[in-house]
């Protein structure tokens, strides 16, 4: 097995707030392999964008990456300087967000803003350029690239901006794309499209995804692994079909109760006690267990809980399977 | 709806809408070469017949824009219609003036997607919550109003000391739980829940759903609940109207919609929803474009240019709701015109 | 009870935490002050001229005294006294001239904002005509139409100054109106007026309170310039623009006359200034609740 294209280690992000100290990543162990698209579901709050800025070290300001590793390609991205971490973005490891609108500039035509990059990050003379995008803009299905290069942002709809930005994400034949929510603003018949998309691309220019949802039949669809984030921590990973098959941590296993689904009709409709809140100067102890329906009476007490191995690929972070 | 096949009489209906049309006009942008005021005509709601029965929910679904929440806030004049009727309990409220309206707007209420802008940020729960009692003269002194807002809290699961607390200070699903309190204060007979879970995480989804459901048991509630979530849609609604471009594509009892689901766009909308499932495979059918702007839509059918088994007369002819079983209505022409029978049998086979 | 006046003060304390609140706050209770008990605190009649002291230094420089314990001015009169007095005038413009453009402009803002189509388009359209004419010029034209006295200031700050309020509350009052709660209002079958009154309004209240702050440091420049002018109040009655004015004619043999009441207008308008900006700071919603959270 080969090592893999990116290893986040012992990832800790604090943010020191006037009430106390905020652990918004807490210890978060990541892998994404070659080629791979690895889903990392949780609920809103959780942490989920924060690993994503995290890795591009673009966390928000008071916040501060307390330790860890984040190993790309062999190198640690949080030893890089300024400069080098800026070759990296876009080069390298691209971000495809969730609103299509704020992440292209409205005050630019899209053809310059997909020629900028490509010149800043190829070195290709303008005209090649100019070229290559049209043909990006027609490979990902948008109709008459030559005249819809010369439009603004919001002459697109918002389908067309995704795939613009997909565009712009993957014109520098980057390693690695982090995409968080890219479709969650979007209908269901053009999310679907978008995803359809993404998965050629990948494939095609075997390129490894960070896909960050909340929406675990995406994940069931697209990704080849998973990791499910709480409260800024990872409880569970594993291969997509191991986890949807046999979840083991309690809060997998309400989140897939949890889930309505179209294609059945449920009589009642589970729900996960309490909130999430926040969890501020929390001692080091599971985040999960006060709404844990199958809490151990060593929740309370136990000090962290460490990720546990239930099959090779599979790890659960619970007191139960210790 | 087509009239000739309802079971229900008419006194059934709790509400009901005749050819019910909205249509706003928009200013179109001012660019270079065309100044002047030009203006364009949306038709987010176009010719809308549709009822709703009393102690039902009528599950109303499509993509943004379609005009599902205007065409929820126009039956409840919201939003003045441009022409058509609304019947409330038999009664034309189409025209009714505000000062009128007042004794109709007890018995209909709404609630909104985003919790966050539907509570006034500078008023209590306990303000919020006693106003419409007030307004509406339902309670006389300060500690039968103060009764009643703590009644109202318990019956959506949030505490009376809750009450002298603003709306920033509660969670996105207490505040839409204050939300359902206050429509619920006037103790009305029709509810339209406008996207009411889409801003919440799944687990909180669920809470919310719960409490609708037990709600409507308890007040004999109809609900109007409009929704872009099919999965949402199916778990609580009687019967579930399809909307397009402003139009009614499809209307059948739960059940048989997501079973058998017969528009073309329908299925792509069903097929389009990835499962959460590893053993069912997702081969969503891929609608071509994007939805055109209500204001250019197509001739003929709105949906043809996007449409995977367009037929000739498509793009030519328009059509309206047809019945094709009972309860099951389609505005599609391929399921109009001779052997109709055949091809609805077809379709619901070679679905899933 | 118990807790709600625990918030009250936890609110207060947040509030004074600000320095720009802090400064501003005092500056203004100052002002206050000075302005309503200023025929007690004076030492002199500000009108009473001691011909045999004009000119007279501050006590600390030599030759001045403690009796007049910021000097005299060319015709000998207490600049202190004067100064005390001077605040009247412009805490009298400041205060009047403030609340009635601000009545006006958040009127029209409710109505334009809450109403829109027609009447938004026949309000905004008269402020935008009102509003290119230059300020200052406008006011003096309308003093010299109006004629000279205090109430005529009020007068000619609320005639310019309204459109400021009508403006900015108006884009907020839009704001507000797209949100939820308004159309929640409706269907509990509120009158339009009942959801002016307590839906929009309650939520321009911040914005409202910061215009105001800034909206009296603006006051007082434009009666300081007025009176400059000449065009303010009577010469009677003693006015900071008035003794600059009269200062600036002795600048190299007496500063005193000219630099003391610019301090009082420098410290007065910054005060106000900072308190608004203060308060813009203290009243963000966003803020506040990442505050209490």
């Amino acid at each position: 097995m080969s090592d893999p294209l990116l290893s986040v280690k012992n990832l800790q992000v604090f943010f020191h707030l006037a009430q106390g100290t905020l652990k918004a990543i807490d210890g978060v162990s990541l892998d994404v392999k070659k080629g791979q698209i690895v889903g990392l579901v949780g609920e809103s709050g959780g942490g989920k964008s924060m690993i994503g800025l995290s890795i591009l070290r673009l966390v928000p300001e008071g916040g501060k990456i307390a330790s860890g590793k984040i190993i790309f390609e062999g190198k640690n991205l949080l030893n890089l300087s300024e400069d080098e971490i800026r070759i990296i973005r876009g080069s390298y490891i691209s971000m495809i967000l969730q609103d299509p609108l704020t992440s292209l500039n409205p005050a630019f035509r899209i053809g310059p803003q997909m020629i900028d990059v490509l010149r800043l990050h190829k070195g290709y003379d303008k005209k090649e350029a100019e070229l290559i995008a049209i043909e990006m803009l027609h490979n990902i299905g948008i109709p008459d690239p030559k005249k819809n290069i010369r439009k603004f942002p919001h002459q697109l709809s918002g389908g067309m901006r995704q795939r613009v930005v997909i565009a712009i994400a993957f014109s520098c034949s980057p390693k690695l794309i982090i995409a968080d929510e890219p479709t969650t603003a979007l209908d269901v018949t053009i999310q679907a499209q978008i995803l359809q998309l993404l998965k050629n691309l990948s494939t095609e220019y075997q390129t490894s995804v960070l896909f960050i949802t909340h929406d675990l039949g995406i994940v069931a669809n697209l990704c080849d692994s998973v990791a499910v984030i709480y409260a800024g921590e990872i409880v569970e990973t594993a291969q997509t079909s191991e986890l949807f098959l046999n979840p083991k941590h309690p809060y997998t296993k309400a989140l897939f109760q949890s889930i309505l689904r179209h294609d059945k009709k449920q009589e009642h409709f589970y729900s996960i006690e309490g909130v999430m809140g926040s969890h501020i100067d929390w001692p080091d102890k599971c985040k999960f267990y006060p709404r844990c329906s199958e809490k151990l009476d060593g929740c309370e007490k136990t000090g962290s809980v460490e990720f546990v191995s239930y099959s090779p690929d599979h790890l659960v972070r619970c007191l139960k399977y210790e | 709806m087509n009239e000739r096949k309802r079971v229900f009489k008419l006194n059934d209906y709790l509400l009901k809408t005749y050819k019910l049309t909205k249509y706003y006009s928009e200013e179109k942008r001012i660019s270079f070469f065309s100044l002047g005021p030009g203006k364009s005509l949306v038709r987010a709601v176009d010719n809308i017949n549709l009822f709703v029965h009393r102690n039902e929910v009528l599950g109303l679904v499509g993509e943004s824009g379609c005009g599902k929440s205007t065409l929820g806030k126009t039956i409840i004049r919201l939003e003045e219609p441009t022409s058509g009727k609304i019947f409330f309990e038999d009664q034309d409220i189409t025209n009714l003036s505000q000062e009128r309206l007042k004794s109709h707007r007890k018995k209909m209420q709404i609630i909104f997607q985003d919790p966050a802008s539907s509570l006034n940020p500078r008023k209590t729960v306990f303000e919020i919550i006693s106003q419409p009692l007030k307004v509406h003269g339902m309670v006389s002194n300060k500690s039968d109003t103060s009764d009643r807002v703590a009644d109202l809290l318990k019956k959506v699961g949030l505490e009376k000391s809750h009450m002298e607390r603003y709306p920033h200070q509660f969670s996105g699903g207490q505040k839409q739980r204050i939300c359902i309190a206050r429509a619920i204060a006037l103790e009305p007979i029709f509810l339209v829940a406008d996207e009411v879970v889409s801003a919440l995480d799944v687990s909180i989804q669920a809470q919310i759903l719960n409490l609708l459901v037990i709600l409507k048991n308890d007040l004999n509630l109809s609900i109007l609940f409009i929704s872009h979530d099919l999965s949402v849609v199916r778990q609580i609604s009687d019967r579930v109207a399809v909307m397009y471009l402003g139009k009614i594509v499809e209307v059948a009892p739960s059940e048989n919609l997501f079973s058998s689901p017969l528009h073309p766009y329908t299925q792509a909308l069903m097929s389009a929803i990835p499962v959460p499932d590893v053993e069912i495979g997702w081969n969503p059918i891929i609608l071509q474009g994007d939805t055109p702007s209500p204001s250019q839509r197509p001739q003929g059918c709105f949906f043809h240019p996007r449409c995977s088994k367009m037929i000739d007369i498509c793009d030519k002819e328009d059509i309206s709701l047809n019945a094709v079983s009972q309860g099951h209505f389609v505005a599609c022409h391929l399921y109009s015109g001779r052997s109709t029978l055949k091809k609805i049998i077809q379709a619901q086979r070679t679905w899933l | 009870m118990e807790k709600k006046r625990k918030e009250k003060f936890l609110q207060i304390k947040r509030f004074l935490s600000n320095g720009k609140v802090l400064f501003g706050g005092i500056v203004l209770l100052l002002l206050a002050f000075t302005s309503i008990s200023a025929p007690y605190i004076a030492p002199h009649d500000p009108n009473e001229q001691e011909l045999t002291a004009t000119k007279k230094p501050p006590f600390w420089i030599e030759g001045g005294d403690t009796n007049h314990i910021l000097g005299t001015d060319s015709l000998g009169r207490d600049i202190f006294s004067r100064l005390l007095y001077g605040s009247r005038v412009a805490m009298f413009v400041a205060v009047v001239g403030t609340f009635f453009a601000g009545l006006i402009g958040v009127t029209l803002a409710l109505l334009a904002g809450y109403y829109r189509g027609a009447v938004d388009n026949l309000i905004s359209r008269f402020v935008d005509v009102w509003i290119s004419f230059p300020p200052i010029l406008l006011s003096i034209v309308l003093m010299a139409v109006l004629g000279t006295g205090i109430t005529k200031v009020a007068l000619a700050i609320i005639l310019v100054d309204w459109t400021r309020f009508c403006r900015v509350i108006r884009g907020e009052v839009f704001n507000i109106r797209e949100k939820d709660f308004i159309l929640a209002a409706r269907a509990i079958a509120l009158g339009n007026l009942r959801i002016i009154v307590k839906e929009v309004f309650p939520n321009i209240v911040p914005l409202l309170i910061v215009l105001v702050t800034l909206e009296m440091g603006i006051a007082i420049i434009v009666e300081a310039i007025l009176s400059f002018v000449g065009l303010s109040v009577e010469a009677s009655i003693p006015a900071w623009g008035q003794m600059i004015a009269l200062g600036r004619l002795y600048i190299h043999q007496a500063w005193w006359i000219m630099v003391f009441p610019m301090i009082c207008i420098i410290i007065s308008v910054l005060g106000l200034n900072l308190l608004g900006d203060g308060l813009r700071e203290v009243l963000d919603p966003r803020l506040k609740v990442m505050g209490m959270k």
